[in-house]
């Protein structure tokens, strides 16, 4: 959710997941957020969502952009279309970082990076997981706790030592994880710019109730890796302005999204069912909208079965 | 070559659609012109833009839909301000209807509270829900008390639930039958959950359903079944492993009870057991507030990890056990049966050892430590929440109704289901007539069944045992036929010499 909207669409978000923010975090949050803005020059924060832990919470931010980015040119290549090859490869994503609150309350903390390192370690630790016939093991809560395990001997022979994943890198890999699979955004909110730049568009207005009702109008704001595997037939077909994101509704198993109008409120309401505790609301011909996620992390494994 | 194809892309790019560039341009070069404004370099983009809006119609407008307008109409009828009815004759307006006995919770009071706890429908949502049950309240005088029991989502649409008490089941259970039959035990020994009746909507201001009532085999198949709902109450429910009930609105029920059996809890000593008592024609078990049940005074004292689990105790009805009739237990000379105990109905304090790792305890905020609520959220049950501040504590569950472990869902199988017809074979079947024979009073001689021919020839068709002759057979056919042939041969050797001799 939007830092500078926090407390206005609190209310939205719980008709939305049931999910809303406690009464001190709304009266904690806004300032909190608008000094990481300041601080960090981010052209926009916004709210991510909570991470539940056994002994406390971990609420996440995120700053987007950067103010100085903005105001420059980016001059390279434009053109392309679908069908080139380096269409996808040349878009460039908007540049985030990810943000803890720290014990203090009111201060944020950067997450690790999530780059091969930090993966391979967290993949590790869940597959050992896995081994011991257990999908999931809650955060504590303290970031500096070791989740140890005994990767699988190398090739070579010899012994495992054993590794640990910091909670810290593993909230980063979760929160990551998340980011990738929802990240839920209406058609028309991001537009192309001239640099195979994804950025805010300035003009969106908001979505008609016969466009918001309709699944096909909400994209996933991530690098897309569904749009490169289609066949060139369908990809000629698109237009380059408005579909160069992928589609919520193209994701699997088909269904995992659920789409509904809450008439009373007025807003268009989205949750993930793979990852519940996900939702998306946009409120109906205005460009207000917003999306969190509140839950364990846990990922809805069985969704297939219980569709 | 490579600059002029770039300014051709770039021309490309920025017109996507068929209408010439060079066309577009001018026209900003008009209206800038025309309009003058201050900084046409840095608001060149907001000019372009603005042209294009104006003149091309490079969007179609679709025909605007005349919205469907119900339910905000029902929302807002929530709303509407009666007017007080007068005498005719005087115009001194009578007194509105009386109240009803219905004790109906404060919800938006208790939603404040839940606010604390970051699980809650939000407070505008409250104020609906309240005035929705208030109606449904004063609709149903027979109800004791309501209660908000939370929110269970669904694919297509939500569910808002409303737990009634009532003091009794509505329904009689079912006639005719010995009193230890499955079919009357199915229903009986759901009476202390029938207390309760449920009443589901889709939005505030929505008229609501009645949920029907529960069934013993409902509720223990209910714990190993998950599954998403979708929304309408009469989708059929075929689920693995099986589940005794063919709509979604009797799933929805049973849920209800699971979820309200684990997780819907007070402060340990709040309630206390009632016994049965027939004296005193309380035919049943039941539960009601203690009067000596004070709150913790302050709770700044309770850090999270001191707040025990032990503090806690369940007070929906719990899951009978299962019957166990003896030998014993049949009609004496008179055909009267035994009488057959009433369900129980115990409080169950929670254990840290076993309901310790389900729940996150948790202090509903860092500063305000003395004032702070107190709450418990499910761990397994994810959207379900108990907090408590002061006196007061309010139970809530939003969620889509499953249950979280950290294992992936293997479905187990329940045994002793009653389970509803589902072959088509007994819907369906042909009844037909048999030949009946007569002689010549009339009286019935013989009875011949209806000789049905098989749908297809049966000549050609090996049949299973002779496929799939076990090795064993096989050998014992070829012994047989072994021993035939040397009997014959020995039989011929026989003749022949006989006939030679």
């Amino acid at each position: 959710m939007d830092a500078d909207t926090l407390s206005l669409s609190s209310d939205l978000m719980a008709t939305a997941s049931g999910y809303c923010l406690t009464t001190e975090e709304r009266a904690c949050l806004p300032p909190s957020l608008s000094i990481l803005k300041n601080e960090h020059g981010f052209a926009r924060v916004v709210y991510w969502g909570k991470i539940q832990g056994q002994t406390g919470d971990y609420l996440i931010a995120q700053g987007l952009g950067s103010v100085a980015h903005d105001k420059r040119e980016a001059s390279n290549l434009a053109g392309g279309d679908h069908t080139t090859p380096d269409f996808f490869k040349g878009m460039k994503m908007i540049p985030k970082r990810t943000f803890r609150l720290g014990p203090d309350g009111v201060s944020w903390t950067l997450l690790p990076t999530v780059d091969e390192a930090v993966t391979a370690k967290w993949l590790g630790w869940r597959d050992w997981l896995k081994g011991k016939g257990r999908i999931f093991t809650p955060f504590t809560g303290d970031p500096a706790h070791k989740f140890t395990y005994t990767p699988p001997p190398p090739a070579e022979g010899g012994e495992a030592a054993e590794a640990y994943v910091l909670e810290e890198e593993r909230l980063a890999c979760v929160v990551d994880e998340i980011d990738q699979a929802c990240s839920v955004v209406p058609q028309g909110a991001y537009m192309l710019q001239s640099g195979q730049q994804v950025a805010p568009n300035p003009y969106y207005k908001g979505l008609s109730l016969q466009q918001g009702t309709d699944m096909g109008s909400y994209l996933h704001l991530r690098k897309p890796e569904v749009l490169p595997t289609k066949p060139i037939s369908e990809l000629a077909g698109l237009s380059k302005t408005t579909d160069f994101l992928d589609r919520i509704g193209d994701d699997l198993p088909k269904g995992a999204w659920s789409l509904k109008h809450d008439t009373p409120n007025n807003i268009i309401v989205i949750r993930s069912l793979a990852f519940p505790g996900y939702a998306f609301f946009s409120v109906v011909g205005s460009n207000v909208f917003g999306s969190a996620y509140v839950g364990t992390g846990l990922r809805n494994w069985d969704l297939a079965f219980m569709l | 070559m490579g600059d002029d194809n770039k300014a051709k892309d770039i021309m490309a790019y920025l017109a996507p659609s068929n209408a010439s560039v060079f066309d577009h341009l001018s026209e900003v070069l008009t209206n800038v012109a025309i309009s003058n404004p201050e900084n046409p370099v840095e608001s060149f983009h907001k000019i372009s833009r603005e042209v294009l809006e104006n003149s091309l119609r490079w969007t179609d407008e679709p025909a605007p839909v005349k919205q469907d307008n119900s339910k905000q109409v029902e929302c807002q009828n929530l709303f509407r301000v009666q007017k007080a009815e007068a005498d005719p004759a005087t115009s001194i307006s009578k007194a509105s209807k009386v109240g009803t006995d219905t004790y109906v919770p404060d919800i938006g009071a208790e939603t404040e509270m839940l606010n604390w706890t970051g699980l809650s429908v939000g407070g505008v949502n409250a104020t609906r829900i309240m005035l929705s049950i208030r109606q449904l309240a004063a609709v149903h005088p027979e109800f004791k008390s309501v209660r908000f029991f939370g929110k269970i989502l669904g694919k297509q649409a939500d569910y808002y639930v409303c737990e009634a008490e009532v003091t009794a089941c509505d329904e009689a259970p079912p006639k005719g039958l010995i009193p230890k039959h499955p079919e009357k035990r199915n229903f009986e020994k759901a009476q202390q959950h029938n207390r309760f009746k449920y009443y589901v909507c889709h939005s505030p201001g929505a008229p609501w359903t009645a949920l029907p009532n529960l069934r013993y085999y409902q509720l223990l198949a209910v714990p190993n079944i998950k599954r998403l709902f979708t929304g309408n109450l009469n989708a059929p429910m075929a689920t693995f492993p099986p589940f005794p009930g063919e709509t979604e609105a009797e799933y929805l029920r049973a849920k209800i009870a699971h979820i309200g059996e684990r997780t819907v809890m007070s402060p340990a000593g709040f309630f206390t057991e009632v016994p049965a008592d027939p004296e005193a024609k309380r035919k049943y078990h039941s539960i009601a507030p203690s009067p000596e049940w004070a709150p913790p005074e302050d709770l700044s004292g309770y850090a999270a990890e001191a707040w025990p689990t032990s503090a806690w105790a369940r007070h929906y009805p719990q899951v009978p056990d299962a019957d166990e009739f003896g030998e014993d237990f049949v009609p004496d000379e008179t055909g009267k049966w035994p009488d057959i105990d009433p369900e129980a109905w115990p409080i169950r304090p929670l254990t840290d050892e076993e309901d310790g790792p389900l729940w996150i305890a948790r202090q509903c905020s860092h500063q305000l430590k003395a004032k702070a609520p107190v709450c418990l959220i499910s761990r397994q049950y994810p959207g379900a929440v108990v907090v408590l501040q002061g006196k007061k504590f309010v139970n809530f569950y939003i969620g889509f109704g499953n249950q979280e472990n950290d294992k992936m869902y293997t479905p187990t199988f329940q045994e002793n289901l009653v389970m509803p017809p589902v072959c088509a074979d007994v819907i369906y079947k042909v009844h037909r007539e048999p030949t009946v024979e007569r002689d010549a009073d009339g009286n019935i001689t013989a009875t011949i069944p209806p000789e049905v021919k098989p749908r297809y020839p049966l000549e050609g068709w090996l049949h299973f045992n002779d496929e799939q002759a076990d090795l064993r057979d096989k050998m014992y056919v070829e012994w047989e036929e072994l021993k035939k042939k040397e009997a014959e041969e020995k039989a011929a050797a026989e003749a022949a010499a006989a006939e030679g001799a």
